[in-house]
C-alpha cells in the first residue's frame, strides 16, 4: 500500500508538487496522467527518493518513508530510457538489485533465472542491452523492477520510446508482468490511451495538482473539471459556451438548444459550459451517437472528414464554432454540406465557465 | 565498423591537423630515419653506417639506464596521473559553484611552457629555500635527501609529472558526464552505494577510455619527462634521472653524435610502440570483459 499525503515539492524554489494526496492498494494500478511539465516524472522520483520532499508524507504500507535514503524505500523505478546497464548482460542487468543488496550471485541469479523463465526472457539472458530489441528492453527492464518484489512500482512513461506498433503489444505485457505482482504500481504517462488501458484508477496532473482520480471510465465520462475534459480524449471533447433561461431554455447564443432541460445542471439564468464528446454528436444517417431521449438538433456546416480506418473524424463549423463529431467509416459525409447536427444532451458534462469546475450531475465522479 | 566507415566520408575534415601532423612531426621522423643509420656530427658530410648505431646502442650501458629510468618513471607516473585524473574527474564533473575554476586549475600546468613549470619546481625542492623543504621542515623531517639520491630523484621527477594531469581530467570529465544519469538514479533506487556504483557502473563505463588514456599517457610520458630531467636533476645524480629523451638530446646536441641520436630515437619509438601495443592488447581483453 502507497500513499501519499498532502506531498508538496519544489524544484529550485518553484514548486512542483502541491499538496498531492493518493493512495495505491497492494497490486492496484494507478496511472497518473498530464502533459509534460506537469510534475510526472517529479511525483516519481519523490516516491523513489530521487527528489527532496518539502512536506508531506510518503508511507508504505503504513511506514513513513520520505526520510529514508532511496535504497531502503522498498520502491522500484522503471526508467523512460529503462536505464538497462550496457556493459552488463540482461541476467547481470537483472540481479542488478538483489547483488547490491548483498544477496549471494548464484542465489540472485537462481531468481533471476526463474523470473525470466516465466516471462520468455531466458534465450535473453546473455545477451548485452544493445542486441535487444526495443520491446525485449522494456521487459527486462520491468523484470528487473518487479525482481526484487518491491512493496511499489514507479513507471517513468515505460512505453514512449517504443513504436507505436510495439505499444499495444507493450501494454498487455506490462499488464501480465504486473498481475504476478503485489506490487502497488504508480505509471505515469502523457499518452491518454496508455493511461486509459493501464489504469484501474486514472489520476489526472496539472501544475503539480491531481485534479481528479478515479477509474478511467468515470474520468471519461464525467471529468471534473475542463482541463481533464479536454485532456482525455482524440479529438478533445467539444465545448460550447451556453446559457439556462430563466424559463428553462438551454440557448446557445441565438440558438435555442433545447426547451427544457430535464435537470437543470445549475441555477436558472446562469452561464455555463457544456461539453460533449465527438461520439455524443451524431450526424443524419448515422448509427453512432444516437441516443435515446431529449436532444438538441444544431445546423453545422462540414469542414474536413478525417477517415481514420475503424471511424471517421467529422469537423463541422457551427456560428463559428468548430466541432468533432464521431461516425461510422460507412457514412457518407459531403464537405460543405450543411447538415442538422443531434447532440445526445443527457450525455453532457456541464462546467462553470469562470473556474472550470464540474456542475452537479457530473459530481458525483471522485475527486482527487 | 560505422565508426570507420563514418571516418572515411568524412575525412576530409582532419585534413588541416593531418597536414600539420606531417609537417611538424612526420617530415622530421623521416629525415631522421636515414640518420639513424649513418655517422653525421654537422661538420663532416653523414657516412652510411648500417646497423652500426644500433649496435652501439646495444652495447651502451648508458642507454639501458637510460631506458630503465624511463620505463621506471612511466611505471609510477603514468598509473598515479591516471588515478588522480580520475578521482579529480569524478570530483569535478558536477556544476557547482566554484567548479569553473577548479577545472581550470587542473588543467592549467598542462597549458604552462614545460621549462616554466620546470624552474617553478626547481624552486619548490630547493633544499634551502624552497617551500617543500620548509613544510618538510615543519614537520621536522630533513629536507636533503631527494635530489642527491638517484632512486629517490627518479621517484621525484614521476611525481613532479602528475602535475600534467590536466588534459586526462578534461577527458576523463567530458566521458563521466556522457553516462547517462538515469543508471545512477536506478542504481541509488535498487540500493547500491557509493562503492558499488564505482565500481559496478562508473568504473566499467568509463574503462574504455581509461586504458586508451593509459596508452597515450605512456607514449607520452617518454617525452613530458624530458624538460623536468633536464632542467631539475640533469640526469643525475649518478645517472639516476638519465631518461631516454635526454640522452637522445645530450648525444644529438651536446656531443653533436646525430647519427647516433636518431637511433637511440629509433629505440623509443620503438619501446613506445611495445608499450601501446601490450596495453592495447589488454584493452582489448579487458574491455572484452568489462563492456
Amino acid at each position: 500500500m502507497l500513499e501519499l499525503q498532502d506531498l508538496s515539492v519544489e524544484l529550485d524554489r518553484r514548486p512542483v508538487l502541491r499538496s498531492l494526496s493518493l493512495s495505491v492498494a497492494p497490486g492496484e494500478r494507478v496511472v497518473i496522467a498530464g502533459p509534460s511539465g506537469s510534475g510526472k516524472s517529479t511525483l516519481l522520483r519523490a516516491v523513489a527518493g530521487l527528489a527532496p520532499v518539502r512536506s508531506g508524507e510518503i508511507r508504505l504500507d503504513g511506514r513513513p518513508v520520505q526520510a529514508l535514503p532511496p535504497g531502503q524505500r522498498d520502491v522500484a523505478m522503471m526508467f523512460q530510457s529503462y536505464a538497462l546497464f550496457p556493459h552488463l548482460s540482461v541476467l547481470e542487468n537483472l540481479c542488478f538489485g538483489l547483488r547490491a543488496r548483498g544477496m549471494a550471485r548464484r542465489d540472485a541469479e537462481d531468481r533471476a533465472r526463474a523470473a525470466a523463465h516465466t516471462l520468455d526472457l531466458t534465450p535473453l539472458l546473455a545477451r548485452r542491452p544493445r542486441e535487444l530489441s526495443g520491446g525485449e528492453r522494456q521487459r527486462v527492464a520491468l523484470t528487473r523492477a518487479l525482481l526484487r518484489e518491491p512493496k511499489a512500482l514507479l513507471l517513468d512513461e515505460p512505453l514512449s520510446s517504443l513504436d507505436t506498433q510495439l505499444r499495444v503489444r507493450a501494454r498487455a505485457e506490462i499488464l501480465k508482468t504486473h498481475a504476478g505482482s503485489r506490487a502497488a504500481m504508480l505509471l505515469v504517462t502523457h499518452d491518454q490511451s496508455e493511461a486509459m488501458a493501464l489504469a484501474d484508477r486514472l489520476g489526472v496532473l496539472h501544475e503539480g495538482r491531481l485534479l481528479q482520480l478515479a477509474p478511467p471510465r468515470t474520468v471519461y465520462a464525467e471529468p471534473a473539471n475542463l482541463f481533464v475534459a479536454r485532456f482525455l480524449g482524440q479529438p478533445a471533447m467539444n465545448t460550447l459556451e451556453v446559457q439556462l433561461a430563466l424559463d428553462g431554455g438551454l440557448w446557445w447564443g441565438e440558438t435555442l438548444l433545447s426547451r427544457r432541460l430535464v435537470s437543470p445542471p445549475a441555477a436558472l439564468g446562469r452561464r455555463l459550459v457544456m461539453g460533449l464528446r465527438p461520439e455524443h454528436l451524431s450526424l443524419p444517417g448515422s448509427r453512432w451517437g444516437r441516443e435515446e431521449g431529449p436532444g438538441a438538433e444544431l445546423q453545422a456546416t462540414v469542414e474536413t472528414v478525417e477517415p481514420l480506418g475503424e471511424q471517421q473524424i467529422v469537423w463541422l463549423n457551427a456560428g463559428g464554432q468548430r466541432l468533432a463529431a464521431r461516425a461510422e467509416p460507412e457514412l457518407r459525409v459531403g464537405r460543405g454540406v450543411s447538415l442538422p447536427l443531434r447532440l445526445a444532451l443527457t450525455r453532457a458534462c456541464w462546467f462553470d465557465p469562470d473556474s472550470g469546475e464540474a456542475l452537479a450531475p457530473a459530481s458525483g465522479a471522485a475527486r482527487a | 565498423m560505422s565508426g570507420l566507415r563514418a571516418f572515411l566520408r568524412n575525412w576530409h575534415w582532419t585534413l588541416p591537423g593531418f597536414v600539420l601532423l606531417l609537417l611538424l612531426l612526420g617530415l622530421p621522423a623521416l629525415m631522421a630515419l636515414p640518420l639513424a643509420f649513418s655517422d653525421f656530427d654537422g661538420l663532416h658530410p653523414p657516412r652510411y653506417l648500417g646497423l652500426g648505431n644500433l649496435a652501439k646502442a646495444w652495447n651502451d650501458p648508458l642507454f639501458w639506464t637510460a631506458l630503465g629510468n624511463s620505463l621506471t618513471v612511466a611505471a609510477w607516473s603514468v598509473p598515479l596521473r591516471l588515478l588522480l585524473a580520475l578521482g579529480l574527474a569524478l570530483l569535478l564533473h558536477r556544476p557547482r559553484r566554484g567548479v569553473g575554476l577548479l577545472r581550470s586549475a587542473a588543467l592549467a600546468p598542462s597549458l604552462t611552457p614545460d621549462i616554466a613549470w620546470a624552474l617553478l619546481w626547481l624552486w619548490i625542492l630547493n633544499p634551502l629555500y624552497g617551500p617543500f623543504a620548509w613544510l618538510l621542515q615543519a614537520f621536522g623531517i630533513a629536507p636533503d635527501i631527494w635530489l642527491t639520491d638517484a632512486a629517490a630523484a627518479r621517484r621525484v621527477l614521476a611525481l613532479i609529472g602528475l602535475w600534467l594531469l590536466g588534459e586526462l581530467v578534461v577527458v576523463l570529465i567530458a566521458a563521466r558526464k556522457e553516462i547517462p544519469q538515469e543508471l545512477y538514479d536506478l542504481s541509488t533506487v535498487e540500493g547500491a552505494g557509493a562503492w558499488t556504483v564505482f565500481r559496478r557502473l562508473t568504473l566499467p563505463m568509463l574503462l574504455p577510455v581509461l586504458l586508451l588514456l593509459a596508452c597515450r599517457d605512456a607514449a607520452l610520458s617518454f617525452q613530458t619527462s624530458f624538460t623536468p630531467a633536464l632542467i631539475i636533476t640533469k640526469g643525475g645524480p649518478q645517472f639516476g634521472t638519465l631518461l631516454l629523451p635526454l640522452y637522445v638530446y645530450q648525444n644529438g646536441f651536446e656531443y653533436l653524435r646525430f647519427g647516433y641520436a636518431a637511433a637511440l630515437t629509433l629505440a623509443m619509438f620503438a619501446v613506445t610502440l611495445l608499450m601501446i601495443a601490450v596495453q592495447l592488447f589488454w584493452l582489448r581483453r579487458w574491455t572484452r570483459i568489462g563492456a
